[in-house]
C-alpha cells in the first residue's frame, strides 16, 4: 500500500486553547515499507498513526493512499475504508475481555463478505502463525501479555490487510516477548505488508527501513536505515 | 452527610424519580385495595356481625342475592339462643324530594325503612333520641348527620313531608345518627319506621318473594354461621311451600358482613386487577432502583473497599447502604404523596375516592408502611448484600464485575411487565370500544332525562304540558322506571296452567308514545290503544317474550299478539298488544336478559323522556328553566340520556383510563431503565466499541450489537407478559356480560410497538458512540 503525506496538519481546539499537534507534515510511503516514527511524548506521533489508519481526520493538508485522497473521508467512509485493508496493534492490546482469543481474531472478519469457512479458517492460520492456536478458546485475562500482543496481531493480519499500523506494540511487554513481536512484524514486512509502528525504542526501531523523527508536531528527522 | 446522594446527583435523581412514579401509583392502589377489605370492620363487634344472603337456583342458573325477605332475621333471633340481635331494613327510594316547614326543598338521597334494632347492631352515635324508639314510631327518621349540618343546626323535631304524598302526611326527624363511614355497606340514608308506611309490611311473617331486605345478625360470642345455617335452613322448610322450594331451590344463609363486600365478584375482580397493576409498579420501580444501584456499583465499591481497609465491618456498610435506602424512599414516598394529593379530582373519577378519603382509612398506612419495607429490602438489602461480598483487592483493582446478567434480569421484569400493562391495555380499550357501541334497542340520541321521583303528580304534569309549548321539544314521554336499568322480577303463567310459570323483567309503566318517541320498532301489533290506561290490561313486550308464551303454551307460533297471560303483583290477565325489538337493560357487568313488559299509563310518571329537535345546550338551557319555573328550588336537574348510558360505562372508562397510567409510568420506569442500562454498556464497552470501529465494523452494525442483546432479553419478556395479560384480561372479562375476544393479533400490535420504541431508545442512545471517533476511547486505555 503507497501513502503519500502533503503539508498534513492537526490542531485541537478546546474553548481557551489551541495545540497544534502536527504542523505541515509532508512524507510518502512506499508499497512493503516498515517505517518507525519515533519521538519524545507529546510530539504528535499517535496523532500521526491515527490519520494514517484513518481514525481521525487532518485538519487541512493531502492524504493519499493508493493516489486516492482520503483526508476528507467522514467516518461512515473512513470505516469503510478501514474494513480489510488496515490492521491495528495497540500497545495495551485492546483484546475484548468478554471474548475468547478466537472470536476476538475472527473480530475484523465480520465485516466482509467470507463464507464461515473461509473465516474459520483464517483465524486457524492467523493463531497458528502467532504461535497461540493452544489458546484460542482462552480469555485475554488468562493469557501473559507477550501472547496477548500475539493475540493482536493475529487480529490486525487476519484480514490480510495492506498496512499494518502498530502503536508502541511492545510497549508493555517484557524484552524478550517484545523481540519476539518485533520478529513477527518483521515476518509480516517480508511478507509485502506496508507497516508503520510508533515506538520509543531505539532498539525496535532498527527493524524499520526508516525512520521518521517528530519533534512539536514536526518531522525533525527522516532517515532511511537501509542505505 | 448527604455525600452519597450529590456524588452521582443526576443518577440519584433517576432514582427517586422511578421510586416516585411507581410509588405514588402503586401506593394508591394499595390503599383502594385495603380501602375494599376494610368495609364494615369499624363496628363494634364486627367480627360477630353477619348477614343474611339467599339463593335460588332459576331456569338452571344458580343465583346468590345479598337480600332476604323480610321474616328471616326476627325468625332466626326468636329460633336460636345463639342470636344476640337481628336487625333488617329495605330500601324504600332515592332522590325523592322533601319539602320542610320554613318551604326549603331538598332531595333526600335514600329512604329506608328499619327496624328498630339497626343501630343496636350498626351502633353508631345517635342524638336526638333513642333510635329503638324513633324507629317504632310512624312518621319518625333519623337521618345522617351531613344531612341535618346541610339542613341547618338543631334538627331535632323538624316536620317535612313529601309532595309526592298526601298534604296530611306529615314527617319529623327524631334523631341524627353520625354517618356510616365510606367503607360501609350500611348506606347512610333516612331511616323511618316500618310502621311509617302501612303500604309495606315490616315482613316480619314474609319468607318468600318479596326479597328486598338486607338481613343482619349479631351473634353471641363463639358462635359462627355453620352453627346458624342450619336453623335458617329449618326456618326456609317451615315457611316455604314445598313445591317452591323444590322449583326455586331456595336457601338463606349467613356469612360474616366484614367479608360481604370483598368477596362479590365485581369487587373481587377490580381488586385483583388493581393488585396486578400495584404490584407491576412497585416491583418495577423498585427493581429499576437497583438497576441504576447496580449501574453505581463499580464506583462506589472502591468507596466501600476504601472503609473496609480501615477497619469498618460488615454489618456497618450493610446498614450504612440500609439506611441510604430508607433517605432516597423517605424521600420519594413524601413526593409521591404529595404528588398524589395535588391531583384528588383524578384520583376520585378513577378509585371513586379522594386520596384524603383513602389514606385515613383504618390503619392503611401499616399497609403503606409494610409496603415501603419490603421495597427497603430490595433496594437496600441487594446492594449492600453486593458491597459487603466484594473483595477489597476486586474493588481496587477496579475487577468489579460488570453485573450485567443482573442488570438484565432486572430489565426482563420491566419488558415483562410493560407488555403485560399494554397488552392489557389494548384489551380494556377494544372491550371499552365495544360496550360503547351496544344497541340499547332504542334512539337515545336526542332524548333528555329527568327524574322527578317525590314530585306532586299534578305539578308533573304541568311541567309535562308547559314543556310540550316549548319549541324545542318534539314530544315527551314519562316511564314508572328509568329506562335500561335493572327491573323487578315477576312471574308470568297461562290461566290454563298456572303451575308453569316464566319470571320476566317487568318495566312497569309508561306513556303510549313512548316506543314511537324513541323509535322503538315494532316487529307485531301496535302500542296501547290511545287513552287506555292500566286497567285495560293492554301490554306491549319484548321480542323475547316470544319464548316466553312460546314455553308456556307449547304453541310454535311466533306471531303473539292477542295472546293473554297472567302476571304476579299486577293481577288479572293480560292481552299483548304489540312486540318491540329487545332493549338492553343493566349495566355493562350483567345484561338482563329476561324478556320485558310494558304496561300503559295515562299519568305522568316520575321518570320524564323528552325529545329536542337537537341536543344543543341552548335546549337543555329552555327545559332546566322550565324545570326550574314549575319546582324551584327542587334540585331537579335535566340531564341528557346518553350521559346516563355513558355513565354506566364509566367503571370500564375508568380502569382503562387507570391501566393506561399505570402503563405509561411502567414505561418511563422500563425507559429510565434501559436508558440507564445503555449508558452503563456504552461506558463498559467502549473499548469494545472502539475496536470494532477500528477493524471496519460500521456504526449500524455497532448499533445493531446492542439493540441485539436486548432483544434477546426483551422477545422472551414479552412473550410471557403477553400470556399473563391474556390471562389478566380474561379474569377482568368475566366479569362482563357481552366480551370482546382475545385477539392475539392486537396483542402482537402492542408487542411490535414495545419492540419498536425500545429499539428507537437504544439506537438513539448508541447512535453517538458507534459514530464516535474510537480514538477517543481508546486513548484511555
Amino acid at each position: 500500500m503507497e501513502l503519500q503525506i502533503k503539508n498534513l496538519k492537526k490542531v485541537f481546539r478546546t474553548e481557551s486553547v489551541m495545540t497544534v499537534a502536527l504542523n505541515d507534515v509532508s512524507f510518502s510511503v512506499d508499497n512493503g515499507s516498515f517505517i518507525a516514527i519515533m519521538g519524545p511524548s507529546g510530539c504528535g506521533k499517535s496523532t500521526l498513526l491515527n490519520i494514517l489508519g484513518l481514525l481521525d481526520n487532518p485538519t487541512s493538508g493531502k492524504y493519499l493512499i493508493d493516489g486516492e485522497e482520503v483526508q476528507n473521508l467522514n467516518e461512515a467512509q473512513r470505516t469503510r475504508f478501514r474494513c480489510g485493508r488496515i490492521g491495528f496493534i495497540f500497545q495495551s492490546f485492546n483484546l475484548i475481555e468478554e471474548m475468547n482469543i478466537r472470536d476476538n481474531i475472527m473480530l475484523p472478519l465480520n465485516n466482509l463478505p467470507l463464507s464461515a469457512a473461509d473465516k474459520k479458517q483464517r483465524v486457524e492460520d492467523a493463531m497458528k502463525r502467532m504461535g497461540i492456536a493452544h489458546r484460542a478458546n482462552h480469555y485475554p485475562s488468562q493469557l501473559s501479555g507477550g501472547q496477548q500482543q500475539r493475540a493482536a496481531i493475529a487480529r490486525a493480519i487476519v484480514c490480510r490487510p495492506g498496512l499494518i499500523l502498530a502503536d508502541e506494540p511492545t510497549g508493555n511487554l517484557d524484552s524478550k516477548n517484545g523481540l519476539e513481536v518485533m520478529e513477527l512484524l518483521s515476518e509480516l514486512h517480508r511478507d509485502g505488508a506496508t507497516v508503520i509502528m510508533v515506538t520509543h525504542s531505539q532498539r525496535d526501531a532498527t527493524y524499520a527501513d526508516r525512520i521518521i523523527n517528530l519533534f512539536d508536531g514536526s518531522i525533525v528527522e527522516n532517515i532511511n536505515e537501509k542505505i | 452527610m448527604m455525600k452519597f446522594f450529590t456524588s452521582d446527583l443526576r443518577r440519584n435523581l433517576i432514582k427517586i424519580l422511578c421510586l416516585t412514579t411507581g410509588l405514588s401509583i402503586g401506593l394508591l392502589l394499595v390503599a383502594r385495595i385495603y380501602f375494599d377489605r376494610t368495609y364494615d370492620t369499624f363496628f363494634d363487634n364486627a367480627d360477630r356481625t353477619y348477614m343474611l344472603y339467599e339463593s335460588i337456583e332459576m331456569e338452571g342458573k344458580y343465583e346468590v342475592y345479598p337480600n332476604t325477605s323480610g321474616g328471616y332475621a326476627p325468625a332466626l333471633k326468636n329460633a336460636s339462643p345463639l342470636v344476640e340481635k337481628a336487625s333488617r331494613f329495605r330500601v324504600l327510594g332515592g332522590d325523592i324530594l322533601m319539602t320542610l316547614g320554613d318551604g326549603r326543598k331538598l332531595t333526600m338521597d335514600l329512604v329506608c325503612l328499619a327496624d328498630s334494632n339497626l343501630f343496636d347492631i350498626f351502633n353508631v352515635p345517635v342524638t336526638g333520641g333513642n333510635p329503638k324508639d324513633i324507629l317504632v314510631t310512624a312518621g319518625e327518621c333519623v337521618i345522617p348527620r351531613s344531612v341535618a349540618e346541610k339542613i341547618g343546626g338543631d334538627v331535632i323535631g323538624t316536620t317535612f313531608r313529601i309532595p309526592e304524598l298526601d298534604e296530611s302526611c306529615r314527617f319529623t326527624i327524631a334523631g341524627v345518627y353520625d354517618d356510616f363511614p365510606l367503607n360501609s355497606t350500611i348506606p347512610n340514608a333516612f331511616y323511618f319506621s316500618m310502621e311509617t308506611s302501612p303500604e309495606y309490611s315490616s315482613g316480619s311473617d314474609n319468607f318468600f318473594g318479596n326479597d328486598i331486605y338486607n338481613s343482619y345478625v349479631r351473634l353471641v360470642p363463639g358462635a359462627t354461621a355453620e352453627d346458624i345455617n342450619p336453623i335458617l335452613n329449618t326456618i326456609v322448610k317451615q315457611n316455604v311451600e314445598k313445591n317452591m322450594l323444590e322449583q326455586f331451590k331456595l336457601n338463606i344463609g349467613a356469612k360474616p358482613l366484614a367479608s360481604h363486600h370483598a368477596s362479590q365478584d365485581f369487587v373481587q375482580t377490580r381488586n385483583r386487577m388493581l393488585s396486578l397493576l400495584a404490584a407491576i409498579l412497585l416491583l418495577c420501580s423498585g427493581l429499576n432502583f437497583l438497576l441504576i444501584a447496580v449501574g453505581q456499583m463499580g464506583k462506589r465499591a472502591k468507596e466501600m473497599a476504601v472503609r473496609k481497609c480501615y477497619g469498618t465491618p460488615d454489618s456497618r456498610i450493610f446498614s450504612r447502604v440500609m439506611g441510604e435506602s430508607l433517605f432516597y424512599l423517605a424521600v420519594s414516598v413524601v413526593i409521591a404523596v404529595a404528588l398524589v394529593f395535588c391531583f384528588p379530582d383524578l384520583c376520585s373519577r378513577l378509585l371513586d375516592y379522594t386520596p384524603a378519603q383513602l389514606f385515613t382509612t383504618g390503619n392503611v398506612w401499616w399497609t403503606i408502611a409494610a409496603v415501603c419495607l419490603m421495597l427497603m429490602l430490595l433496594t437496600g438489602a441487594v446492594p449492600a448484600w453486593i458491597y459487603c461480598r466484594t473483595p477489597v483487592t476486586a474493588a481496587f483493582r477496579g475487577n468489579i464485575k460488570s453485573r450485567r446478567s443482573w442488570k438484565l434480569a432486572l430489565l426482563s421484569i420491566q419488558f415483562f411487565a410493560s407488555a403485560v400493562l399494554l397488552c392489557l391495555l389494548s384489551l380494556v380499550a377494544r372491550q371499552y370500544r365495544m360496550i360503547s357501541n351496544i344497541d340499547y334497542g332504542y334512539d337515545y340520541s336526542r332524548i333528555a332525562y329527568l327524574d322527578t321521583s317525590g314530585a306532586n303528580r299534578s305539578t308533573r304534569a304541568d311541567l309535562i304540558s308547559e314543556l310540550r309549548n316549548l319549541s324545542c321539544v318534539e314530544d315527551v314521554a314519562t316511564t314508572s322506571e328509568p329506562l335500561g336499568e335493572h327491573c323487578s322480577g315477576n312471574m308470568v303463567w297461562l290461566n290454563s296452567d298456572p303451575d308453569r310459570f316464566v319470571v320476566i323483567a317487568d318495566n312497569y309503566f309508561v306513556n303510549s308514545n313512548l316506543f314511537d318517541m324513541m323509535a322503538m320498532e315494532f316487529l307485531q301489533g301496535e302500542t296501547f290503544t290511545v287513552g287506555v290506561d292500566s286497567t285495560m290490561n293492554q301490554v306491549v313486550v319484548e321480542k323475547a317474550f316470544i319464548d316466553v308464551i312460546k314455553n308456556l303454551s307449547g304453541d310454535d307460533s311466533d306471531y303473539i299478539v292477542g295472546k293473554t297471560f297472567s302476571i304476579s303483583e299486577h293481577g288479572g290477565e293480560y292481552v299483548i298488544c304489540g312486540v318491540v325489538n329487545d332493549i338492553h337493560r343493566g349495566d355493562v357487568y350483567k345484561t338482563d336478559k329476561r324478556a320485558g313488559v310494558w304496561f300503559p299509563s295515562l299519568r305522568p310518571q316520575p321518570n320524564i323522556h323528552i325529545k329536542l329537535t337537537d341536543l344543543s345546550p341552548r335546549s337543555m338551557t329552555a327545559v332546566q328553566e322550565v324545570i326550574d319555573k314549575i319546582f324551584p328550588d327542587s334540585g331537579f336537574h335535566v340531564v341528557t340520556l346518553k350521559s346516563m348510558i355513558e355513565a354506566r360505562m364509566t367503571p370500564v372508562r375508568n380502569f382503562a383510563t387507570s391501566v393506561m397510567i399505570a402503563g405509561v409510568a411502567i414505561l418511563i420506569i422500563t425507559l429510565i431503565g434501559l436508558i440507564g442500562y445503555i449508558s452503563d454498556e456504552v461506558r463498559r464497552r467502549a473499548k469494545e466499541i472502539a475496536i470494532r470501529k477500528v477493524t471496519g465494523t460500521p456504526a449500524n452494525k455497532i448499533i445493531s450489537l446492542f439493540i441485539g442483546d436486548i432483544l434477546a432479553v426483551a422477545l422472551p419478556s414479552f412473550a410471557a407478559g403477553t400470556a399473563v395479560a391474556i390471562l389478566a384480561g380474561r379474569l377482568w372479562l368475566q366479569q362482563f356480560s357481552e366480551q370482546v375476544s382475545l385477539s392475539p393479533l392486537s396483542m402482537a400490535i402492542c408487542v411490535l410497538i414495545l419492540l419498536i420504541l425500545i429499539t428507537a431508545v437504544i439506537a438513539l442512545n448508541t447512535i453517538g458512540v458507534a459514530r464516535s471517533n474510537p480514538v477517543e476511547h481508546l486513548r484511555n486505555e
